[in-house]
């Protein structure tokens, strides 16, 4: 599983992996064991953006390693075609490179692509007989015009989407962790110690740290509370 | 059940059905970078049918044909995408002769627009694209946003 955190691992360009691992030097212990690990991620997409404006090829597949996932759920659950939802996700990338020097708000850039993805899902979605391989309509759809379920549908997706927005923004190393925890079957803690270089004994208190990040995250994200609210009613 | 479990178990589910982009789409993503910046005066679209039409404006068009207009301090530029997406027609306002691009992410098609600002493009495939808009007569130009047609 993992397949948002898990890119990485999954078999993108090595150019991807090899920048993310360039962009964002190692911190090492230090990283994980301070309080380092809580400062907002915002900074970190920040910078990534600023570089990239600038002409760094790293810092730009880095923000490729961390949001193309989010832009690819964004563009299927809109109904999408692969066929088409690639077209949604290569032009919301080459609007980013457009924009990159142009974005008002940099630290914001997840939010940036998602609504520009979205919209351009709308444009695809709803250009009739535009290459259709599949039923444009989506599981989603149907269940949303039939009935009871089409709240929870609807919700389950909204908080599918801010959860997976709010994991874009987290630090590298935290991600590292929680896709590691996450994996079908997770990683046992002795696999991560070694994986990560942490001593065993600082894995449960980093997962704590980085989930407290994670909740910092979704409440400041646009469907945060919404999203807080339904995981609630599900726990 | 812990605070931070119920958080986990969020996360599990919130990344349960998620897909992973395939390797293709992961490329494309890397390689748009090679466009950063090249866009000096840029015209955003203002107007799209896709978009801005509701359902009944969409009946009363009888047609499949879309219409987008891109809007830049520089002037206006107008395209109707017809013949089930293989053609391309539109104009530049202000109108003046000059050499229309219309830019794939991989290659790029010319077109010359006549003295009323009127151009075509043929054998269109379907895709992200952007225009690049040059007048004859040395005066500035404008590309446009990127877009899906």
């Amino acid at each position: 599983m993992v397949p948002v955190l898990g890119l990485a691992r999954s078999g993108p360009p090595s150019t991807a992996r090899g920048a993310m691992s360039l962009s964002e030097p190692s911190r090492g212990l230090a990283a994980l064991s301070s309080p380092a690990v809580n400062e907002p991620a915002v900074d970190e997409v920040e910078s990534l953006v600023s570089r990239a404006a600038g002409g760094d090829d790293q810092a730009w597949s880095a923000l490729v390693e961390r949001f193309a996932g989010l832009i690819w759920h964004i563009a299927r659950t809109s109904g999408l075609a692969s066929a088409d939802a690639a077209d949604v996700s290569q032009t919301t990338w080459l609007r980013l490179a457009e924009y990159l020097g142009a974005l008002r708000e940099p630290s914001r850039v997840g939010a940036w692509l998602a609504t520009t993805a979205r919209r351009e899902s709308v444009r695809v979605a709803r250009l009739a007989g535009r290459r259709v391989v599949v039923d444009p309509w989506s599981e989603l759809e149907r269940v949303q015009a039939d009935g009871p379920d089409a709240d929870a549908a609807l919700i389950e997706a909204e908080e599918s989407l801010s959860v997976q927005q709010a994991l874009a923004e987290m630090p590298v190393r935290c991600r590292d962790l929680l896709a590691g925890l996450l994996g079908d079957p997770p990683c046992s803690y002795s696999e991560l110690s070694a994986r990560l270089g942490l001593p065993i004994g600082s894995i449960g208190p980093t997962r704590a740290r980085c989930l407290d990040h994670l909740r910092a995250l979704l409440s400041k994200s646009e469907f945060g509370s919404d999203a807080i609210s339904a995981g609630r009613r599900w726990s | 059940m812990s605070e931070h479990d119920e958080l986990f178990d969020r996360l599990k589910r919130a990344t349960r059905l998620a897909e992973v982009p395939p390797p293709g789409v992961l490329r494309q993503a890397l390689d748009a970078f090679a466009w950063r910046g090249i866009s000096t005066a840029l015209a955003a679209v203002d107007y799209d049918s896709a978009i801005d039409d509701d359902d009944s404006a969409r009946v009363r068009a009888a047609s499949r044909d879309r219409r987008l207009s891109f809007r830049g301090n520089l002037g206006v530029l107008e395209v109707s995408v017809i013949d089930d997406g293989q053609r391309l027609v539109g104009r530049v306002q202000p109108a003046r002769p000059g050499e229309v691009q219309l830019r794939y992410p991989g290659r790029t098609d010319t077109a010359v627009a006549d003295g009323f600002g009127h151009f075509v493009f043929e054998s269109v495939e379907p895709g992200p694209v952007s225009f690049c808009w040059q007048p004859e007569d040395g005066a500035s130009g404008f590309d446009t946003e990127w877009v899906t047609i």
